[in-house]
């Protein structure tokens, strides 16, 4: 880093470029606001910018990225984004990653971050990664556009205290929106499709300076213990501050506690459950994922539970219900997302627990989040004596 | 109580009469229909005279809204650029 390439920053009076230069910020989404949020922050000078997305790059992306060029169609976004980001300044640490966010990005990489951009384009993926930071107690920058408002949400989740959410303020059709890609039990629907919204550079722009801004400014004035959405009509230049307000009935953090530990433990369920069942009266255990407990037809009998049994519901689709063995839409599929430790100990011991993380209560006061460790296959290796064994031996459990 | 309603471009504006029970979302849903708002996207509502977001299944009294507050109605932004799950 050269100190003339940040002169003019130094003559800012609030800009404390060693401050900025100590963030690690994360950046879901390299879309229109993430190439826009990204390029911001790479030329303010950042320390550390890791950036997911899954998707590759379109045509018609190119009239609201700035980072991408003709050539890159056909590129992942996340690593041509990082490269271009590179070249306003290499001093800055970028890292791409290609994939689903849910499966790349860590709680614990969460939990070390100073703040969360949230450039996605979906409710779901948006309040999956509202969820992480509300456990993980990091900072969350949500940015939303249409073809002519923006809107920034600063949720100024910590680790000592409950901060309203972004689901706090969503109203219940988004959730409706959310259901429609799936079927009562959890399964995708097969013909569920995403509306596509139209927008333009200007929205993108505007919602991401005021984005990167925002979170600039906590660093100079420290974090609001308020949540604030910021709403622009990019039109007449119109704008409203507005605090959100928490929801005590709201799914996303009514359940959360104050105090939580984080851990990271093996997804196999074996005797370290047991001992933290009865050592610490665990309460109930929350899957982060739906679990598949039972497939079983009821025309011809067959149960097939076995192979499928705590795979992840959403791994499948409706068509799960037509049973292979004699072709009726007959299967009886169930769907749980909630369990006891004894239940898991003496039902499911030897197989692993699927999805990214598990939430429960230690007692009234604390909760215990574990992130699960290892590949997610969903599939234990039955109830067999070697593989309880095998489990218990480990050492790698949530204690 | 007496309310203003007004649609976040600002094009749409009205005094209502409305009971104090009254909910947001029925606010947020007769505004969609009396001024045909676009029926594709979600809504929130906001009382820009106190400064603070509402819950739409709250009555009005328990969100506190006075006679004269100013509620305006905000499209749900969701669009941003993608990484999330799809088929």
């Amino acid at each position: 880093m050269t100190l003339e390439r940040y002169a003019r920053h130094s003559l800012i009076d609030w800009f404390d470029q060693e401050a900025v230069r100590r963030e690690r910020l994360i950046v879901v989404g390299a879309g229109a606001v993430g190439n826009e949020v990204i390029k911001n922050l790479a030329l303010l000078g950042v320390g550390e910018i890791h950036v997911f997305d899954r998707d590759a790059i379109e045509v018609h992306n190119l009239t609201r990225s700035v980072l991408f060029r003709e050539g890159d169609i056909g590129q992942p976004k996340a690593i041509c984004a990082a490269t271009r980001a590179r070249e306003l300044d290499p001093s800055v640490h970028i890292t791409p990653y290609v994939g689903d966010f849910w499966a790349t990005l860590s709680l614990a990489a969460v939990r070390t971050a100073t703040a969360v951009f949230s450039c996605v384009d979906n409710f779901e993926a948006r309040i999956r990664l509202n969820r992480l930071c509300a456990l993980a107690g990091t900072p969350l920058i949500n940015v939303g556009i249409d073809s002519r408002f923006a809107v920034v949400e600063q949720f100024s989740f910590n680790r000592a205290s409950r901060r309203p959410c972004y689901e706090c303020g969503l109203p219940p059709a988004a959730y409706a929106t959310v259901a429609k890609r799936y079927s009562c039990g959890g399964l995708k629907r097969v013909a569920a499709a995403e509306r596509r919204i139209p927008t333009t550079i200007i929205t993108s722009s505007a919602a991401a300076s005021l984005a990167v801004s925002v979170h600039l400014r906590s660093l100079a004035d420290g974090l609001d213990t308020s949540s604030w959405r910021y709403f622009q009509d990019t039109f007449t230049g119109h704008a409203t501050r507005t605090e959100i307000r928490a929801n005590h009935e709201c799914p996303g953090c009514s359940d959360l506690l104050d105090e939580r530990v984080v851990v990271a433990a093996c997804r196999r369920i074996g005797a370290t459950w047991r001992g933290i069942g009865a050592d610490c009266g665990i309460g109930p255990i929350v899957l982060s994922d739906p679990a598949l407990t039972e497939v079983r037809c009821r025309q011809c009998g067959v149960d097939d539970t076995g192979t499928m049994l705590l795979h992840r519901a959403d791994r499948y689709d409706e068509t799960l219900a037509v049973c292979p063995h004699c072709n009726e839409r007959a299967r009886e599929i169930r769907v749980r997302e909630r369990f006891s430790c004894e239940e898991l100990l003496r039902d499911y011991a030897g197989y692993d627990l699927p999805g990214k993380f598990i939430v429960t209560r230690l007692d009234e006061a604390i909760q215990l989040v574990v992130e699960l460790e290892g590949d997610e296959h969903g599939r234990g290796e039955g109830h067999s004596e070697d593989s309880r064994s095998h489990a218990e031996s480990g050492s790698d459990g949530p204690a | 109580m007496k309310v203003i309603l007004r649609t976040a471009d600002r094009t749409r504006k009205a005094e209502v009469t409305v009971p104090r029970d009254q909910k947001g979302a029925d606010l947020i849903q007769a505004a969609l229909t009396n001024w045909s708002l676009p029926a594709d996207t979600e809504y929130s509502l906001v009382n820009v005279t106190k400064g603070r977001t509402m819950h739409p299944n709250a009555a009005l009294a328990v969100d506190h809204v006075a006679d004269h507050d100013e509620l305006e109605i905000q499209p749900v932004l969701v669009a941003g650029g993608w990484c999330g799950r799809r088929r």
